[in-house]
Order: structure tokens, then sequence, then C-alpha cells
């Protein structure tokens, strides 16, 4: 089974991407509602790829991509972000700090599981 | 007002000629009176003179008859001496009274007094002889005559009848003089009247023409006063500046705007205003190479501006010329922008949060109607399907909308980017229409594309490209009745390269031509609901094609159908071989490989198709390839040995290799000796084949900007320095070693910028990491809080204190190693 994690502080989204990434039985898929959750959950179930929303309360996407890449036993898990902000100059900005590639919202359900995949 | 001095001005002309004549006049006449005094005078003197010799005649003659008489009674000689003195002195004094100028009449006068003279002389000499000779009683005879007297009485008659003539000559000449001078008195009188008049005059015309000087001054302290009061209302700063560029005048705007008092401002070099402090007269030269033409509008220009409290803002800047008597003057008009730049911030960040605020429930409701249409939810009831489907459908369009309302904001912000190189018409338009084959269908509409040479090429973002392309067949498809055709043609002619999107609809009104580039703009209002656009399609794609240096056309008849031309400059097939990303695809299955190179002709790159191992072997010792895609079954010994193969071949080792397997990825020391990027499952979904393709693509593309580490544990410091290097170099910002150990084993670096005091220990300790013996050493700057450790400062290539270090010097530290490091990556 290929371990995903999907970070959102949106219910609605984590439970559709829950689902949409449950289309694929290959996917073991596991949901946090923040980043500082996340980098707690990445630590002990070591998932294969980190899908990770970019704007959240408190910790958003890029400080929480960078606590994870800060903490040894997370740091070289490839991180995807999931952002409504689609202008290439944000893409750019966090394929610079390291992200693994950038997916836009609205994603297509349909299609999520296999563009998540092609990240492994 | 210019009539008005115009006759005052010949007014004062003729009365100055007048008062000339005048003075000519008098002058004139007051010669002339004197030379009549002075011949008075003479005439006056000669009568007195003639009367005065008239009388020495008379006076003479008696003297001489006293002597002749005194002689003839006492014979005595000394009476003689008188008679003969008297009568040489007659006749001198006739000669000179005979030689005064002879006025009328007189002169038969004197001949006859001459004539009586003589014959008294003569009758004397006689008497004279007579007693000479002894003969006293003879002349005494002679005496007693009475003719001696009787000459004499008609001398005497003759001398007072002269002399009376003389005086009346003489009171008819004072009398002439006293009359010209009372003439010359009245005329005087008359010219100095007449001048006194003129003046009189003149002095009112000058008292006029002070006084309407004094209205015209006046009314233009008016003019002046009411032109300040609308320059000093005004909201902009306008500026006067004189030909060295100093300020000559300026309204309150300015003053305020600048915060300068006008004084500190008038007669300065404008040069003061400015951000960057310009030499003294530079702003001058500046504005002379502009050749401003006085009545041409200004040109505008942005200008960081200097406030006196040394604080810095944006100005726009208008500039025009006027000419004035000491040379070309100019008038700058200075608008305070830092707060609609501020306005415009806040826009873009509010386009950009509404976005996401749209995006965030849609990304649920578009998910969750997706996944319900896909069957994710199970089976539906007919007719919750098709509602679903409706919901589906409006959702994405929604989604459209958000982001064609992104992109005009990109385009009306400056901000759309475009990632030009060479790309190939026909395969980007063989995959628009593969894209939209699924729309058209929908709508029962048939695309046909025809035939297009390739080689094609166009200098442009493909993106963007497609885009354009997208909007136009999307629109001719849902503009065509069911059941007709959408044409896309290519034609190239004269340089450039022609794409033609036709349609059999019903055309477009002529009302509604003249505004089809407009935003929102839809032919009626009906429009929008029926076939589901947004109105800002042809907007974007008019915006996106001018960008491009191209343009956009169309032909309409109604009734018949529209053709719209998007016309770009070709780039010759030479120029895009050299510089084109090719890409050589080895799949088996021809139609495979057809799909595939259709999907991939979006990322930019030509695709080259082959479909065995000696093809493949062969393509790529004639051309240079960017990536291999190989199918792992190939026929005769498979894709390994393929890939085996390449990796032997001269300039092939390092190029990156896909490798498409129907197969789980096969494993052992060999095969990841070949490098083999990633495995890609069969049955291939194409996108995610053009996703890997793009990584791999961008990573590559990438390569010509240096990574850069940032190890650093202040995370204001990490967001500082990653914001002045901001599209400089990729940079990676860590708070701890671990975490710059972590990110040097996942990547490679150019460069390394480090902290000594971290939480898990020192900077330098990253060194080792750094300076491997199998990979070239990486340049480090040392930017800490510490001062410079000589024996550290040795080790580094750089070493620059925190708090002593403007943040630019980092910057040229950065790019100047970076320079050093890899001058070829520069290029």
């Amino acid at each position: 089974m290929i371990r995903i994690l999907y970070v959102d502080d949106e219910p609605d989204i984590r439970e559709v991407a829950d689902i949409a990434l449950g289309l694929d039985p290959e996917l073991d898929v596991r949901l946090c509602a923040s980043g500082g959750e996340a980098v707690e959950v990445a630590r002990d179930w070591q998932p294969h790829l980190i899908l990770l929303d970019f704007m959240m309360p408190v910790m958003d996407g890029p400080a929480t991509l960078r606590a994870l890449r800060a903490q040894e036993e997370t740091a070289v898990i490839p991180i995807v972000f999931i952002t409504a902000r689609s202008s290439q100059r944000d893409a750019d900005h966090l394929l610079a700090l390291g992200a693994a590639g950038v997916l836009a919202k609205p994603f297509d359900p349909m299609a999520l599981a296999a563009e998540a995949r092609q990240f492994l | 007002m210019n009539m008005a001095l115009g006759w005052r001005r010949w007014a004062i002309v003729a009365a100055a000629l007048g008062v000339i004549l005048l003075i000519a006049g008098v002058g004139v006449m007051l010669a002339a009176q004197a030379d009549e005094s002075r011949s008075l005078q003479q005439e006056v003197e000669r009568s007195h003179h003639r009367r005065w010799l008239l009388q020495t005649i008379l006076s003479e003659h008696q003297d001489m008859e006293t002597g002749q008489r005194g002689y003839l009674l006492s014979g005595q000689r000394a009476f003689l001496e008188p008679y003969d003195e008297a009568r040489r002195h007659i006749d001198a004094s006739l000669t000179a009274l005979e030689r005064l100028p002879v006025t009328g009449g007189t002169k038969a006068d004197l001949t006859r007094l001459r004539r009586l003279s003589a014959q008294k002389l003569a009758f004397a000499a006689r008497t004279i002889r007579l007693r000479q000779a002894g003969d006293w009683s003879g002349a005494v005879a002679m005496v007693t005559g009475g003719e001696g007297k009787r000459v004499m009485d008609r001398i005497r008659g003759e001398i007072g009848r002269l002399r009376t003539a003389e005086e009346r000559r003489l009171a008819s000449v004072l009398a002439r003089s006293n009359q010209a001078q009372d003439a010359m008195r009245r005329n005087s009188l008359l010219l100095l009247g007449a001048l006194a008049v003129l003046l009189g005059a003149s002095g009112f015309v000058v008292l006029q023409a002070l006084r309407s000087r004094r209205r015209a001054f006046e009314r233009l302290d008016d003019i002046s006063r009411r032109r300040q009061a609308i320059l000093d209302s005004a909201m902009d700063g306008i500026f006067i500046l004189n030909p060295s560029g100093s300020i000559e005048a300026m309204n309150r705007a300015a003053s305020r705007m600048f915060g300068y008092a006008y004084q500190d401002l008038l007669r300065r070099d404008v040069g003061m205003l400015f951000a960057d402090q310009p030499a003294r007269g530079q702003v001058a030269a500046q504005l002379r190479a502009m050749r401003l033409v006085e009545g041409e509008p200004g040109q505008m220009q942005e200008i960081l501006s200097r406030r006196s409290d040394g604080s810095i803002f944006s100005c726009d800047v208008a500039v025009s010329a006027v000419s004035l008597a000491d040379g070309i003057h100019y008038v700058a008009v200075a608008r305070d922008i830092s707060e609609r730049k501020r306005v415009e911030r806040l826009k873009a960040e509010f386009v950009a949060s509404v976005s996401h605020e749209l995006r965030t429930p849609l990304t649920s409701i578009a998910g969750s109607l997706g996944l319900l249409v896909g069957g994710a939810g199970g089976a539906l009831p007919e007719r919750a399907q098709r509602l679903i489907v409706i919901a589906r459908d409006n959702a994405d369009r929604l989604v459209r909308l958000i982001n064609d309302i992104l992109d005009i904001e990109k385009i009306d912000s400056g901000q759309m980017r475009f990632v030009n190189r060479y790309v190939d018409l026909s395969a980007m338009l063989a995959q628009a229409r593969d894209q939209h084959q699924g729309y058209a269908d929908k709508f029962g509409v048939a695309l046909h594309l025809e035939p297009v040479p390739e080689g094609s090429f166009v200098w442009a973002d493909p993106d963007r490209l497609m885009q354009v392309f997208a909007n136009l067949i999307s629109n001719a498809v849902k503009f065509s009745p069911t059941g007709e055709m959408v044409g896309i043609a290519l034609t190239t002619e004269g340089g450039h390269h022609r794409v033609s999107v036709s349609d059999c609809g019903r055309g477009i009104d002529a009302a509604f031509r003249a505004r089809i580039f407009e935003r929102f703009a839809q032919a009626d209002s009906s429009d929008a609901r029926e076939k589901g656009g947004t109105g800002l399609g042809l907007s974007i794609v008019k915006e996106i094609v001018t960008r491009l240096g191209g343009t956009v056309s169309f032909d309409s008849a109604p009734g018949q159908g529209t053709t719209f031309q998007v016309t770009l400059p070709a780039a010759t097939p030479e120029e895009a071989e050299g510089a084109v990303d090719r890409l050589l695809i080895c799949e088996r299955d021809p139609d495979l490989a057809a799909k595939m190179a259709d999907a991939l002709a979006g990322t930019g790159m030509a695709c080259d198709r082959v479909h065995s191992s000696a093809q493949a072997m062969k393509a790529v010792q004639e051309r240079r390839y960017r990536l291999v895609l190989v199918d792992s079954n190939l026929p005769s010994g498979g894709g390994i040995a393929l890939v085996r193969g390449l990796r032997q071949i001269e300039g092939m080792q390092a190029v990156p290799i896909l490798m498409i397997s129907a197969d789980k990825k096969q494993g052992g020391i060999e095969v990841e000796a070949l490098q083999i990027i990633d495995w890609l499952q069969k049955p291939l979904p194409l996108d995610r084949l053009v996703a890997a393709v793009r990584r791999v693509v961008d990573k590559e593309r990438r390569a010509g900007t240096p990574r850069l580490l940032h190890v650093d544990d202040d995370p204001d410091v990490l967001r500082l320095v990653a914001t002045a290097l901001e599209g400089q170099v990729d940079i990676v910002s860590v708070e701890s070693l671990k975490a710059a150990r972590a990110a040097l084993a996942g990547a490679a670096f150019d460069l390394a910028i480090l902290d000594l005091g971290l939480g898990d220990g020192s900077g330098l300790d990253l060194l080792p990491d750094l300076r491997r013996d199998d990979a070239p050493p990486v340049p480090v700057i040392i930017f800490s809080a510490q001062d410079a450790d000589p024996d550290v400062a040795r080790t580094v290539e750089a070493y620059l204190t925190k708090a002593r270090t403007p943040i630019e010097r980092l910057v040229a530290t950065v790019q100047h190693l970076w320079r050093e490091a890899a001058p070829e990556a520069q290029s």
C-alpha cells in the first residue's frame, strides 16, 4: 500500500479528497486538519507522499514544509502543494522551497489519485 | 487693447513731429528776426553816418567860407589854413557820401550837391586868388555880389533836404521794422500757443497711455493671480523649470508633496527631488535629450522621488516644453502615485484572496459533484444523474470564470508571465484538436484539422498559445449547429503563420463586431446562459496574441459562419531547430507513439517517433535530444538493452531517459547504473506522461538558475534573504543542521549561505558535506552575527557580518560567486 497524507483545514475538502484518493485501491490515505498535526503524524506514520494545502491558519503550507524538512524522520518525504493560488509565480516559489510539485484547486476528483501517484 | 495702443502710439508720434516742426518754425522766425534787426541796425547806422556826413559837409563849407572871408578881410595867411583844410575834407566827405549805398533819388541829389560844392569852392577860390593878386575890392565885390551866398544857401538847402529825406527814410525803415516785429511777435505767440496746445495734447495722450498701462498691469496681475489660484488649487504638483533645470516656480501642491517651503525650492536644481539625487544639471541634460516639442502633450514617466524628510515615494511626472524669451522652459506635473500603488496592490491581493476564497468551497462542490458523476457514490437514478451533471457543468463554468477573471487581472497588472520557446504549431494544433474532441462530440460537431506541414515554428509560450486555440475552438464548437464541422487550418505567408478556426454558425452581427474583443462582450444576454461562456475569452485571446507579437482578426457573414485568424511571426526552421527541445519517443506501437507525441506538444518540445532500437540508435546520432522515452517491450532485446546501448553513445550518458513499461519497475545494480529517471506504468494515462516529462524538463531548465541552501535559525533572516534573492536563485531555507543535511541529501546545491550559531551546532559543521570528494565544492558564504574569525574566514569564500552588511552586499556576493563558479551557465 502507498501511504498518502492529505493536509487541509477545510473538512469538506478533506472528505472529498479522501473519497477521490480512495478510488485508487492501492492508496492508503490519512487526513490531517493542520500543519502541526501533519508534522506529528508524518513522523510516526512515514507516508510516501504528503499533499499539503497552501493556505492554512496558524501554520501555513510553507511553514509546515519547513517543519517537515527540519525533522529528520520527514526531511526527504516528497511534498506536493495543493493551492487555489494559481499564479506561475506562486508555483515557482513553492518549487523553490523544495516542493515536489504543485496541484491546482479545484482539483479533478476522478484524476486526483493518478496525479498524486506521479510524484511518487 | 491693441487698437487703442495703436492710435495712442500714432498720436504720440504725430505730437512729437508737431513739436519738432513748431520748434523749427520758431527757430526759423527767430533767425529771420535777428537778420532783420541786424539789417535795420546797419540801416540806422548808415543813416546816421549819412546825416553826419551831410552835417560835416555843411560845416566844412561853412569853415571854408569863414576861412575865405577871414582871409579876404584880413589878408592874413593864417585864415587860408582852415580854408585849405576844409577844401580837402569836403572832397573826402563827398566821396565818402557817394560811396555809401545809394537809396532812391539821392544819386541825383548828390550830383547836384557836388556841383554846388564845386561852384562854391570855385567861387571861393576865385575870390582868394583875387585877394592874393591884391584885388581886395574885386574880391569884396564878388562876395557882395551875392553869388557865394546864393550857392551857399543852395548848398545848405540841398543838405537840409537831403537830411530831411534821410530822416524820413529812417523813420519809414523804423516803422517797417516795427511792423515786422509786431508780425513776428504775433506769429511767435501763435506758434507758442500751438506748441502749448500740442504739448498739452501729448501730455494728455501720455497720461492716457500711462493710465491704460496701469490698467493693463492690473489686469495682468489679476490674470496671474487667477492662474496662481488655479495652480494652487490643483492636486498635482506643478513645477516650472528653467533651461538649466532650476525650479523657477511651483504651486502649493508641489511644495506640500515634497515637504519643502516655497523658498527652499526656488532656484534650486530639480535633481534634489529625485530619490537617486542626480548631479546638478543632469536632469536638465536628460530633459534636453528628450527633445520635447512645444504644444505636444507631455511625456509621462514614473520617477522615484524624495521628500525633505528623506522618505521615498513614487511619482508620475509629465513634462512638456514651453518656449520663452530666455530659452526652453519645462512644465513638470507630478502626481503622487504611492496611494494608487497601494490601492493596486490591495486590489491584486483582494482578487487573489477572493479567488482563493471562492475556490475553496468550489473545490468541495466540484469535487463532490465530480465524484458523484464519476460513480464514486454508486449508481444514481437517471433523473438524479442528469441533475448532478448540470450541477457539475455549472461548477466547472464557475471555475472557468474565476480563472478568466484572474487572467484578466494578471493582464491588467502586467503580471502575466510569458515563458517563450520555439513551438511547433503543427503539433500544438493536433493537441488542441484532440483536447476538444470530447467537447465537440457533446455538441455533435466534427473537428477537422487540415494537414499541416511540420516545422511551422513560432516563438511563444506554449501554455498561453494553447489557451488561445482552446478559446477559439471551444467558441467555434459552441456556435456551430449540430452536425456541422469546425475547421482548423494553418497557412504560411510572408514570414507569418496564420491559424484559422472556422465554424458554420450564424455569423456575427454587424452591431456586435466592433466590441467582440471587449470584456464581458456577448452577442446578446441569452448567449451566456445558452452557451456557458464567460464573455472574457476573446478579450484574453486578443491580449495574449498581442503580447506574442501577433494579431487576431475575423471574417464573418451572417448565416454563413465565422473564421477567426491568429497571425504570428514565423520562426525559421533553422533557428527553431537549434533552440527547440527535442524528445525521442521509442515506442513499438505507432498509434500509441502518435498519441504520446500529440499529448506532449503542449510542453513545447518537438517529438520524433521511432519504433525499434535500431531506429532509436540511429536517431540519437543524428540529433540531440533533451529526453528519451523508451518502451520496455521493444523487439530484439527490449528497452533495457536499448538504454544500455544509448548510454554507450558519446553525449548520451547524461540525457534523462524515461521507461514506459507494462511490468513493474525492474531492479538490480545493473539497471540502477543506467540512470533511468522514471518508470511509467502502462496503460499509460497521457496526462501523467505529460506531467512526468514536464517535471524532468523543468528540473533541467532550472539548472540554469543556481540552487542555494540557506541555513539560519532566525526565520526572519531566512525570509529576508529569500525575498532579496527572489528570481535570481532557487533558494532552500532551513533552520537547523539536521534539515540542511536532509536537503543536501535530496539535491545538489551551487551555493550555500551558513549561519554559525545554530540550535544544533555551527554552520561550519556542514563544510565536509559541502566539500565532498565526489562532487565539485560548493562555495560558502558565512552570514553570521559573530565577527569574522580570520581562521574561519580563510576556509570559506566570503564572510559577512549580519549587522554590518547591507542585504544588497549579500546579493552582490552571491552573484559574484555564482559568476565565478559557473561562467558558462550565465549565458
